[in-house]
């Protein structure tokens, strides 16, 4: 089980969304067995999780490039919450 | 004829050629005029043309070590400015002006040497399709340069943080017009080069005149955007204005809200096709359990009698409620808030199909923890897992028959 979750965080949002969409078409299409079935379903869910993740996981933050080559928070503009 | 000095044609030629190169005025002038007639003289290289200007003309002659580095090529009627030193041909007896320095006159130069710096940038390939590169779906984090002050910046973040909050924006504040701007803008762009995961850098500005734009028409800027590792987005001026930096980048944008909506995706839209996916997931699965209840039902004879009747109905109610509830789900609109995303969470870990052992089904895995779901895989003395609801039992096989209390016998069919 673990193994396969590990194979998923390296996937991109397009491979991710991409591999649920094919699991969602071969539960539709095939008859599968139970064990088959079970282990689809949470692969899909794991994707489903996955894509979420990479989705909403970085929070809006902007650094300020220096001249040094070091960023720092940049708090000028900061986006007021309108 | 008194013979006061008779002078010859060549004795009166050097003579008014002494007079007029001892004439400071006449030497480093600059003369203004349009230019006709123009020759190239192909094997030497030196160019022969007159500036006119309303009736009078100038011959001029402009050679080739002098005109080696011209960045335009003289054309007839070209508006110029040259600047040179006025001597005497001898031999034709022509006064002329030897030209140093050859520039077009006024806005035509800009626009003159904006378009023959694109047609060289052209030419060395630098604008080709192939170049181009990809930009990612979604971005992880994103270079911006451009002026701290003005509208772009405003523009570009408002529109991005609408349409994608959740991103990373590395800003390097640059001049954005004077001849400094294009300097920082390279030295960000170099400088970006080594950020880790930065997936895609804009540089971007408002509006302007085309002298207040030309810092992005500098060719050491072109060359620094072409070789960028990372794929560049260029959204300068308004829609109708380019530059050289817009033709080299991998994408161009028309203006700076542009640019925002160009470089990442609509959130909510992808959130929303994602929750579709899981609903989708969702049904399939609740479906393939429906399906096999009914095989279950589908047993008729004493074998179902000897199983507990409630049991059974507990089982369809289980269902039910597990339907219901997705039914419920199936509505909901997933909000952007954490703690719906945390509600959102728990239901998920409720329809964990290892509810399913609820029900009084187990799962049998073998040593190394495959699952286990015939007979057929299985032989005596072997060790095995019983994995319950609330724990596991290691076992050892005594013996195996090909039918059980739900499988009726297989030679008595009829029974």
């Amino acid at each position: 089980m673990h193994k396969r979750t590990d194979k998923i965080e390296k996937l991109t949002f397009e491979e991710a969304l991409e591999k649920l969409e094919s699991i969602i078409n071969k539960m539709e299409r095939e008859e599968l067995p139970l064990e088959k079935s079970l282990e689809n379903f949470q692969e899909g869910m794991e994707l489903h999780l996955h894509c979420r993740k990479l989705l909403t996981e970085a929070e809006f933050r902007i650094e300020k490039l220096l001249q040094n080559g070091e960023l720092e928070e940049y708090t000028d503009l900061r986006r007021e919450e309108r | 004829m008194n013979n006061r000095g008779v002078l010859s044609v060549s004795q009166l030629n050097r003579y008014l050629k002494s007079l007029l190169l001892s004439d400071p005025i006449l030497q480093g002038i600059c003369i203004i005029g349009e230019i006709s007639n123009y020759k190239l003289h192909k094997p030497s290289g030196h160019m022969y043309f007159t500036l006119k200007e309303n009736e009078s003309i100038l011959r001029c002659v402009f050679f080739r070590s002098k005109n080696a580095d011209l960045k335009f090529l003289p054309g007839e009627g070209m508006k110029v400015l040259a600047r040179g030193s006025i001597s005497l041909y001898e031999r034709s007896g022509y006064y002329q002006l030897y030209i140093d320095r050859l520039e077009p006159e006024g806005l035509g130069t800009l626009f003159l040497a904006f378009e023959q710096l694109k047609e060289k940038l052209r030419l060395q390939g630098l604008f080709a399709p192939e170049h181009k590169k990809p930009l990612p779906f979604i971005p992880r984090r994103i270079g911006l340069i451009t002026s701290p002050s003005g509208a772009a910046v405003q523009d570009f973040l408002n529109t991005l943080f609408r349409r994608f909050p959740c991103i990373n924006i590395v800003f390097s504040p640059v001049a954005v017009q004077g001849n400094e701007a294009a300097f920082q803008i390279i030295t960000a762009l170099n400088r970006m080069q080594d950020l880790p995961d930065l997936d895609v850098i804009v540089i971007t500005r408002g509006g302007g005149s085309i002298e207040e734009l030309w810092p992005f028409n500098n060719e050491k800027l072109a060359l620094a955007i072409f070789q960028s590792k990372i794929p560049v987005i260029s959204a300068i001026g308004h829609e109708t204005d380019f530059t050289i930096a817009d033709f080299v980048a991998d994408l161009r944008s028309a203006t700076p809200t542009a640019a925002a909506e160009q470089v990442a995706p609509e959130l909510r839209e992808l959130l929303q096709e994602l929750q579709n996916k899981k609903k989708q997931l969702m049904k399939l699965w609740i479906q393939y359990c429906r399906r096999h209840r009914l095989n279950l039902e589908r047993f008729s004879g004493n074998v179902l009698r000897k199983v507990p009747r409630d049991k059974i109905n507990q089982g369809y109610q289980r269902i039910d409620d597990m339907e219901r509830l997705f039914n419920r789900l199936f509505n909901m609109q997933l909000k952007l808030k954490n703690s719906r995303l945390e509600h959102l969470k728990e239901k998920l870990e409720a329809l964990n199909p290892l509810k399913v052992m609820e029900r009084g089904f187990v799962f049998v895995l073998d040593k190394d923890k495959k699952l286990i779901s015939g007979v057929d895989r299985l032989e005596v003395d072997k060790e095995i897992d019983i994995i319950f609801k609330n724990g596991e039992a290691g076992c050892m096989i005594k013996n195996l028959r090909d039918k059980h209390i739900l499988l009726p016998e297989k030679k008595d069919e009829n029974a």
